[in-house]
């Protein structure tokens, strides 16, 4: 379990092939049931994009679909739920809303399908059983999905995500090296302004 | 160091500064320039005078994020929400975010900074291409106005203080006003005048002394572009994603090659002024 900044993310693996670190790319899903509860999976690709139709094709979790026009396909019960339903999207009642978070950023609304959804690497999908009441918070924060299901870092371009509070990950080590290059023109700075005093 | 490899510098800090959200990238760029600035810059008050005008910006835009903006999933206070705007929970992504925008104004306010605390303005106009020599003279009149104008009003202020004026209500400022305008019109007069006898406008403009143009200016500048560019194109790439702490505050995705690019800005800050 890895609770994951505020909010409880329960890290499944993903089942095999997609559970792979070799993928060159990744993306991110969280799925945040109707209880509260959480689930994050990271999904390996080798294409330089995915739908997000496959992405939750890949995570393993079952789920049904009603296609809505040139929007693509609404999900309509994730991992059983709900139980029954004869609308995917109802006038009143709950519904899954799909959120996508581009490259680290913050959750979006979808403004399409998840079949018509594409994913490049370093990307999120959200679902979020919403019950249409109350608030609407976006789905816990993707970051560290990925990290925690064993992928250190994307192949291209040494990216590594490091969530705030992740338990058992720690800091990156690319925050290491830039809190590294920080502390070296901190004590530059220093020195510049010791030389400077030592000038006049 | 010279003014066109300083401009260079300035120029690729100001678009790696404007080009992300993220503060790691920020803050390499903004410790780059007070490097150069404790290398090169010149003392006295008037970048003590930037530095105190930066902090308020900064802090400024911090407390205004921090009052504003009331998403967050951290809470630290509430204010009563019958509080027009600012009524609501504070909170820390609030705060973070607000900090962040700080930062991207620190850092761009003090990349531009040595333009005017290294360089002299003469140099600047100097460092102009040809094409643009007029404008830089009538920029460069126009930006002296400001802190002329202000000096001859403190000058009249304190003549007329010591005729027995004093300053008790509206009516009493046009003693202070028409000599103000009437020395600014003659100090336009004569810097016009002054520029005429100098044969201003009659030919190409030259110089009196002309600034060289070292090896290390080609590094400076180079390595500044170059910094630029791979910055730029990194994140053209999707690999400088930005920094956005809502709903819930995360630490910064972080590019080892986007960091390095930002720290190639310190090179003109390792060879320290004698």
């Amino acid at each position: 379990m890895a609770g994951l900044a505020g909010s409880a993310v329960r890290i499944l693996p993903a089942p095999s092939p997609c559970s792979a670190a070799t993928y060159p790319h990744h993306v991110a899903l969280v799925v945040e049931l109707g209880d509260g509860e959480s689930v994050g999976r990271c999904v390996g690709f080798n294409a330089s994009s995915i739908s997000g139709e496959e992405v939750l094709q890949a995570s393993g979790l079952q789920y049904a679909t009603q296609g809505y026009g040139s929007l693509g396909q609404a999900v309509c019960q994730v991992d059983g739920e709900p139980a029954a339903y004869s609308t995917c999207l109802p006038s009143s009642g709950s519904y899954w809303a799909l959120f996508t978070s581009r490259a680290g950023g913050a959750w979006q609304t979808a403004d399409v399908g998840i079949s018509s959804l594409e994913l490049a690497n370093g990307d999120a999908e959200g679902l979020r059983y919403d019950p249409e009441t109350g608030p609407d918070p976006a789905p816990p924060s993707p970051a560290g999905v990925c990290a925690a299901a064993g992928v250190a870092a994307p192949a291209s371009g040494g990216v590594v995500s490091a969530p705030a509070g992740a338990a058992g990950t720690g800091a990156s080590p690319a925050l290491i090296a830039a809190a590294a290059i920080l502390g070296v023109l901190l004590v530059l700075a220093g020195l510049q302004l010791a030389l400077r005093r030592r000038r006049t | 160091m010279s003014t066109r490899a300083l401009a260079a510098w300035s120029g690729a800090g100001l678009v790696i500064v404007l080009s992300t959200s993220n503060p790691v990238y920020r803050a390499v760029v903004l410790l780059c320039a007070i490097n150069l600035l404790l290398a090169r810059g010149r003392r006295g008050a008037g970048p003590r005078l930037l530095l105190v005008g930066i902090g308020i910006a900064a802090l400024t835009a911090t407390a205004l994020t921090l009052l504003l903006s009331h998403s967050g999933q951290h809470v630290l206070a509430r204010l009563p929400a019958a509080i027009p705007a600012i009524g609501g929970p504070l909170t820390l992504e609030a705060l973070l975010f607000g900090v962040a925008t700080g930062l991207g104004i620190a850092a761009a306010m003090l990349v531009v900074a040595p333009l005017t605390l290294i360089s002299q303005p003469h140099e600047l106009v100097d460092a102009l291409p040809p094409v643009l020599a007029r404008t830089g003279a009538a920029i460069g009149a126009a930006l002296n106005l400001i802190p002329g104008t202000a000096r001859s009003a403190a000058e009249i202020r304190d003549a007329q203080r010591m005729r027995g004026w004093r300053a008790r209500r509206v009516a009493d400022w046009p003693a202070v006003a028409v000599p103000v305008v009437l020395t600014a019109i003659e100090g336009s007069l004569t810097l016009a005048e002054a520029m005429e006898s100098r044969g201003y406008g009659a030919a190409v403009r030259t110089h009196f002394g002309v600034e060289r143009w070292t090896p290390f200016d080609t590094l400076v500048a180079v390595s500044a572009l170059l910094a630029a560019a791979l910055f730029l194109a990194l994140t053209i790439a999707g690999q400088v994603p930005g920094w956005f702490p809502f709903p819930v505050a995360t630490a910064p995705v972080v590019s080892v090659p986007a960091v390095l690019c930002c720290a190639l800005l310190v090179v003109p800050s390792l060879r320290v002024r004698r």
